[in-house]
């Protein structure tokens, strides 16, 4: 079995011994589920130390090569399904940070008082999901982890969630689910486009098959597939991705949840689910239908732009940290599309670092502002304030991650806006100057929360506050250190992205 | 009578017989007991089901090596008889264990038993002949029995009134399909399907197009009928609602199953030669049928009468592949065919399931409004886990058969150039979220104001039946090649 299996495997094995061990404490379910998380960090570490830098490519591929057969689907050929699982250059780097923010939010204070069963449960295997997302080599376990995944939160959201808990995962639910249909669509015509089903003329047809790596080479190639049909899957492909990232306008789903859902379930959403959108994007569309992406660059590169701005406005305009930080990740991914849109090596590079550097910031500030909140009862900007008299070290790190995430030079958030932007002015001077506008409104509207929150006069409600325990300030100096070294020796990361680029671009220039 | 198992006729006919001896010798066994507990009638039903597996999976094994064959111009044992008589014997075998576990609760007359078998030897009439004539002596055979069954419970005017709607309604579609088959004996001169699939494409379509579509037309219609396709569907929730549940589960799997292989045998002989030109119509009724079916499902808050809206959409999922036969190659069939067998068995395990947990929830409750539901996860998790796995099955959730069976489906409509009836299939899917997943809404609910019911217990064979439909579902959602796998085996027409 290899080490690409454990990462997987390890989270579900969790939430199956959860599944049998029968009532015990809450500690004990977060026990396993923390033990499930600790052997795929492990299994991380082995897929980074045996990493070959040589292979253009998916490698450590395992898992089952036939998994079911579907008979005679196309042209008297069969269609083998595998459960299959790999990393390479753009999925190890997002591999490691889903582990890392995982295992922190599990730490997270949540809200499964008497239902530890439950709840660990599904975040177990709602970690299982997103991991498989990132490593799948087959579309059908593909499309299978993004359904996991989705109704794995649906659960979390509704069983666990504050006020409107119901609608809100209602919301999610509904719009993902039509964000999975159209994905669906997109993946499945992609594979039968390789194949031949939509030629034009009389071409003989091609193989059919579901390996994600052999679609990415094979339509680099293939003459076969007539070009109305490959931009309207694109297309289709794009309104999935827009859906999933919660770009404007199909993103109300995700304040909403975000502002009901606990804390865990919140860093997981905003700091890995709303990533795999952009994943989806690289890997499906600058990976398979590169042309597309070049031919709707300035559409792409215009929507992230006003995703840009969106985001930044309305974080301004939130009353709450919990709507903040959603539309700044809002905000985050728009930088992402505007660099992937350029088609340039710094452009999806800096897009990559920007996934990465997003989603451990969101994570962190949803983690310090739940800590915020599970004190003071509220997450309000107007019933805070003052919080650094009490707790220094809790409102440090928060400052931190505020700066981390307007893109302060040596965190993560700055190597990733640079190369974003570089790449964005390369292709589009002029969408891209509008969009600087958005780090400046970054800085204004975070800095803006920071004062309200952690400085001004002391409030006497407030005094008696504890400063962050021991599991508070572990998570945050992890959270702190990962952002730190990212921002300050980018080549760990960047030697990954590196050789995806390469692979990316040389199929697409 | 060693020679006995090698007769040609026991390899054709096998199955039926068995479940026709059974109905009688039960029939006479009830006439004969007359006072006290006659529930061991069921269990002497659920041996002739047993028994009857034996030919059943010995001609599933025989055809894999030598193929089809026919026998007195009306019996045929190919693999859609084959496969089709195992589904059909499964849902009985499931159906069965249902209705035993409710006579244990609940007054239900015991002449159901034997009504139930009567019903299945019809449904594998329907499944083994290729004669027009024996094929509507099944569906009859089939739709009296269940006639008879959902009005049942003679006191209940819920009973009754569905009853009566299903009567007139199923006659209804049973005179069109008449109507339909009359055209095609009218125009050919036999009523034999494999003489008519000889002729059809030659001289019959070119000499009298528009009546080969009129009773193609009429065809689709009368079955559509019995499977409650749109426009066709209105007795359906009146019908499921006023029978037992264990007929509401009868009528929404087995008479269906049994429908669609007839329906597929008429369809794929009588008018194969020309399925391109009459087959898209198969495929408006489908998307028809998809769209209003879970529409019309949407404000509905009785359990049952959900259910019968459920199966009405999940019946346009199926006829689906129906539609793409039409633009398919002969040598692609067999995929549209291996997808609608894969389909029901998946659609059998997750509505029998699901009918059987809100069985035991109306009957502790006193109601079968969802409201029942509110808080199931407390009194009873394991019930609550069970139709939680079911209705994500019926929506389409991954991990679970129905996930699969859809997948299935919209690769061939994709493959087919169809793909409108693909995304109308996954689109309506997302619609089907909101009323499945109400359910689940309710079940997990925990404010649970003025709910003070005890724990709920299902019971052993009640257990037993929910961990049969539980693996089912959960097997062909996470290892699809079990019975995958098998089918390909399967030699299609």
């Amino acid at each position: 079995m290899g080490v690409t299996v454990w990462i997987v495997a390890a989270p579900l094995v969790a939430a199956l011994v959860i599944l049998a061990v029968p009532k015990s404490k809450t500690a004990m379910y977060r026990t396993i589920a923390l033990v499930g998380m600790a052997v795929a960090l492990v299994a991380t570490f082995v897929a980074w130390g045996n990493f070959n830098f040589s292979i253009n490519g998916p490698q450590m591929l395992s898992g089952i090569h036939d998994w079911f057969t579907l008979p005679n689907m196309w042209n008297g050929q069969s269609l083998t399904i595998g459960l299959t699982f790999a990393v390479d250059g753009l999925s190890l780097p997002l591999v490691t940070m889903t582990v890392f923010v995982a295992l922190l939010a599990l730490l997270a204070r949540n809200q499964a008082r008497n239902h530890g069963k439950t709840y660990y449960f599904w975040m177990s295997l709602a970690i299982t999901g997103v991991l498989t997302v990132f490593t799948a080599q087959d579309l059908f376990t593909f499309i299978l982890a993004m359904e996991l995944a989705l109704f794995s939160t649906f659960f979390l959201v509704l069983l666990f969630g504050g006020k409107d808990k119901r609608s809100a995962a209602f919301k999610f639910l509904i719009y993902r689910g039509f964000a999975s249909v159209a994905l669906l669509v997109a993946f499945v015509g992609i594979a039968y486009g390789l194949a031949g089903a939509f030629a034009t003329g009389n071409a003989s047809p091609g193989q059919l098959t579901f390996s994600i790596p052999a679609l990415t080479a094979g339509l680099a190639k293939t003459k076969l597939f007539a070009g109305a049909w490959k931009t309207g899957l694109f297309l289709t492909l794009l309104l999935g991705v827009f859906i999933e990232e919660a770009f404007v306008p199909l993103h109300t789903w995700l304040p909403t949840t975000h502002q009901t859902a606990d804390t865990p379930t919140n860093m997981l959403l905003g700091g890995v689910l709303t990533k795999t959108g952009a994943y989806v994007l690289l890997r499906f569309g600058v990976g398979m239908l590169p042309t597309e992406v070049h031919r709707f660059g300035l559409l792409i590169a215009v929507f992230g732009v006003i995703n840009l701005l969106y985001g930044a406005f309305a974080a301004w305009a939130a009353k709450g940290w919990r709507r903040l930080i959603a539309f700044g990740s809002i905000s985050h991914m728009g930088l992402v599309l505007l660099g992937i849109a350029s088609m340039t090596a710094a452009g999806l590079q800096g897009a990559m670092f920007m996934m990465v550097s997003s989603g451990l910031l969101t994570a962190m500030l949803f983690f310090l502002t739940g800590s915020i909140e599970h004190r003071t009862s509220s997450s309000e900007l107007e019933n805070l304030g003052g919080l650094s008299h009490s707790m220094p070290l809790v409102s440090g790190f928060l400052l931190f991650g505020a700066l981390g995430s307007l893109g302060l030079p040596l965190t993560s958030g700055f190597i990733s806006e640079v190369q974003a932007f570089i790449g964005g002015f390369t292709t589009f001077p002029a969408a891209s100057f509008v969009g600087l506008l958005g780090l400046i409104l970054s800085a204004v509207y975070l800095l803006y929360a920071i004062q309200r929150t952690t400085f001004g006069p002391k409030r006497e409600a407030f005094a008696g506050f504890a400063d962050a325990t021991t599991l508070e300030l572990v998570p945050s100096i992890v959270f702190t250190l990962l952002v730190l070294v990212i921002g300050i020796y980018p080549h760990v990361v960047a030697q990954f992205f590196g050789l995806s680029v390469n692979t990316l671009l040389g199929i697409g220039g | 009578m060693p020679d006995m198992l090698h007769q040609p006729y026991w390899l054709t006919m096998g199955p039926l017989m068995v479940i026709a001896i059974s109905a009688f010798v039960v029939m006479i066994l009830e006439f004969i007991f007359r006072n006290g507990d006659r529930r061991w009638l069921t269990y002497v039903s659920l041996l002739g089901v047993v028994v009857a597996f034996i030919p059943a999976i010995q001609h599933f094994a025989t055809q894999m090596t030598a193929g089809g064959s026919f026998m007195l111009n009306t019996v045929i044992a190919d693999g859609l008889a084959n496969a089709f008589t195992l589904l059909i014997l499964l849902t009985a075998f499931l159906v069965l264990l249902f209705t035993l576990d409710y006579s244990r609760h609940k007054n239900i007359a015991s002449e159901h038993t034997y009504l139930i078998l009567f019903a299945v030897a019809g449904a594998i009439t329907m499944a083994t002949t290729y004669d027009l004539i024996t094929l509507y002596v099944g569906l009859e055979l089939l739709s009296i029995a269940s006639y008879i069954l959902v009005a049942i419970r003679r006191n209940s005017r819920r009973g009754v009134e569905g009853a009566i709607k299903y009567l007139i309604m199923g006659s209804i579609g049973s005179a069109v399909l008449l109507y339909g088959m009359s055209f095609l004996y009218g125009i050919s001169g036999t009523t034999n399907l494999l003489q008519l699939s000889q002729n059809m494409p030659t001289t019959i379509f070119t000499t009298y197009p528009a009546i080969v579509v009129l009773s193609f037309v009429l065809i689709l219609s009368g079955m559509g009928f019995k499977l409650s396709l749109v426009p066709f569907h209105m007795w359906t929730p009146d019908a499921y609602d006023g029978a037992p549940s264990p007929i509401s589960a009868f009528l929404a799997t087995l008479s269906k199953s049994a429908a669609f292989v007839m329906l597929l045998r008429i369809l794929i002989f009588a008018f194969n030669g020309v399925a391109s030109n009459v087959f898209y119509w198969a495929g408006i009724l489908a998307a028809i049928t998809m769209v209003v079916g879970n529409l019309i499902a949407l404000p509905q808050h009785n359990m049952k009468r959900l259910l019968a809206f459920s199966s009405v959409a999940q019946a346009g999922y199926v006829l689906v592949p129906f539609a793409l036969l039409g633009a398919a190659q002969p040598t692609d069939w067999s995929a549209l065919l291996s997808s609608v067998t894969f389909y029901l068995f998946a659609y059998t395990f997750m509505t029998v399931g699901a009918f059987a947990v809100v069985s035991v929830v109306s009957r502790e409750r006193g109601s079968v409004s969802d409201e029942a539901l509110v808080g199931l996860y407390k009194r009873s998790p394991w019930l609550a886990t069970a139709l939680t796995v079911f209705v994500l099955a019926l929506s389409g959730m991954p991990l679970t058969a129905g996930f699969v069976g859809k997948v299935f489906i919209f690769t061939e409509t994709m493959q087919l150039h169809s793909l409108w009836l693909g995304i109308i299939l996954f689109g309506t899917s997302v619609i089907s979220f909101f009323y499945y997943l109400g359910w689940l809404r309710k079940i997990y609910h925990r404010d649970d104001e003025g709910v003070s019911s005890p724990k709920m217990v299902a019971g052993g064979v009640m257990g037993t039946l929910l961990g049969l439909c539980l693996i089912g579902t959960i097997l062909l959602g996470v290892a699809p090649a079990a019975l995958l796998h098998p089918l390909t085996w399967v030699t299609w027409p």
